[in-house]
């Protein structure tokens, strides 16, 4: 049941990620399934962090049309293995600490994707540093916001507790 | 899904290495091409996506007039209550008729140009928009069943919108003008000197390849050449918004502010060329 609750999850962030920001400008500049995956990570283990992160970023890269086919992909992986690998080691996973995740994540999020672009000589041109910030301020601030909201709401679509199943840490 | 093997082996490590190097593979690949998505799996994903993304369009549109709504009377604290409240009645009855009238509008100026148009073509309404600042693709709501094929002109009745790089079934991906990676084959209106037009992930564009020795006014139009052979020759892209002279060493640095509403869009034309629309002038060539 869970799978289907996180692949359903997946496919509404990435389709509401385009849908809002055709409405609403300011979505442009925040990764709705990037809160997803935080949470998500923040939940299980660091196998399924990286798939979460995986999937999702992939299909954010095809349905968003980004710059590199992959880019996404590759910071949303990373960022799903980090998170849960983190949470297994130091139990992050509470009502404050996962906000603070939350404002790394999209730094790190912005950072990597750009920095993905640079490497591969796709940066768009007119892209200067001071944009970079301001997309990283606004990226960071408006996940936060969004994740403060949207947590409580996961904590009761998502409950579960995967270390309460006989077979192991590894149930989805 | 376990992620320790029998033997005590953890192969989280092995899958992450497995799938960064896939995902580097795939940018490596798309950075060369910057085209060529794979259709058959954004075909899919276009697909899973199409229902909440058409449902949620109806949607889409109140929250965005409630958001608008929002911001327009934040300032208004002060204000009577009662008679705020009357205003509020009357500002959601005036926005609901105006966003009527609009919608309106714009369907019968997009049928009324599909019929002037010597081309086939296909309308269809834009329901979701690339969640990136930098890349700008929208998605609407018709695909490979409606007849859309890859590579085809996207226009409104303002001017040239892009063209299509992704299909599915029942929706499409455009790519618009402003994006990062369009390009489109243009031509001065006046002076008639050839040049392309680029996205530069803004809201205007840049022409480039024109002579510093060709005259450019500002507010010249710029429209298609046909060579690119994408769109027929004749369309207006937009108009020249400043321009950097050049010299005969150098070429012109020019602006161009694109002629369809690229950040409001809303209906879209999508057209059918056939071969003998794209064919060019062989004196031109």
């Amino acid at each position: 049941m869970q799978i289907i609750k996180i692949i359903l999850a997946i496919i509404l962030f990435v389709a509401l990620q385009g849908l809002l920001s055709n409405y609403i400008e300011e979505f442009k500049r925040l990764d709705l399934p990037l809160i997803l995956i935080v949470y998500l990570s923040l939940k299980r283990n660091p196998m399924q962090g990286t798939l979460v992160g995986a999937t999702t970023g992939y299909l954010y890269d095809l349905i968003a049309g980004v710059g590199l086919l992959g880019a996404s992909s590759f910071t949303k992986t990373i960022i799903g293995f980090t998170t849960a690998t983190i949470n297994v080691r130091f139990a992050i996973d509470n009502k404050l600490t996962r906000l603070i995740v939350m404002v790394i994540a999209s730094i790190v999020n912005v950072m990597l994707f750009i920095g993905l672009h640079y490497v591969f000589n796709s940066l768009p041109e007119g892209l200067n540093l001071r944009e970079i910030i301001k997309l990283t301020v606004w990226q960071a601030a408006g996940n936060l916001i969004i994740s403060f909201l949207l947590f409580p709401v996961f904590d009761k679509i998502f409950a579960h507790n995967p270390y309460s199943v006989s077979t192991g840490a590894g149930n989805w | 899904m376990s992620v320790v093997e029998p033997g005590g082996k953890n192969r989280t490590p092995l899958v992450l290495v497995i799938l960064l190097v896939a995902q580097l593979l795939s940018m490596s690949w798309y950075g060369r091409t910057k085209d060529g998505r794979p259709n058959l799996l954004l075909s899919w994903v276009l697909t899973a996506v199409y229902p909440v993304q058409k449902a949620g369009g109806g949607v889409g549109s109140v929250v965005s007039g409630l958001w608008n709504g929002y911001i327009d009377l934040r300032g208004a604290k002060e204000e009577n209550t009662k008679l705020r409240e009357q205003n509020d009645q009357l500002k959601q009855d005036l926005f609901k008729l105006k966003e009527e009238l609009a919608a309106s509008k714009r369907v019968t100026a997009t049928l009324e140009l599909q019929q002037t148009l010597p081309y086939r073509s296909v309308a269809a309404q834009v329901i979701a928009r690339s969640g990136n600042e930098f890349f700008n693709k929208i998605i609407i709501d018709k695909g490979r069943l409606a007849g859309i094929k890859l590579h085809q002109a996207v226009i409104t009745p303002a001017g040239v919108v892009g063209r299509v790089i992704g299909l599915g079934p029942v929706a499409a991906q455009v790519q618009l003008l402003t994006d990062s990676y369009a390009g489109v084959g243009a031509q001065l209106s006046e002076s008639r000197a050839y040049g392309e037009v680029k996205g530069v992930g803004k809201a205007f564009c840049e022409m480039r390849n024109v002579s510093g020795l060709e005259p450019v006014k500002e507010g010249e139009a710029i429209i298609t050449t046909g060579l690119d052979g994408i769109y027929p020759k004749g369309l207006l892209i937009g108009y020249v918004q400043e321009v950097g002279l050049g010299s005969g060493a150098k070429s012109h640095r020019i602006v161009v502010k694109p002629a369809a509403q690229l950040d409001a869009l809303q209906q879209v034309l999508v057209l059918e060329l056939s071969e003998q629309d794209l064919k060019i002038d062989e004196t031109v060539k």
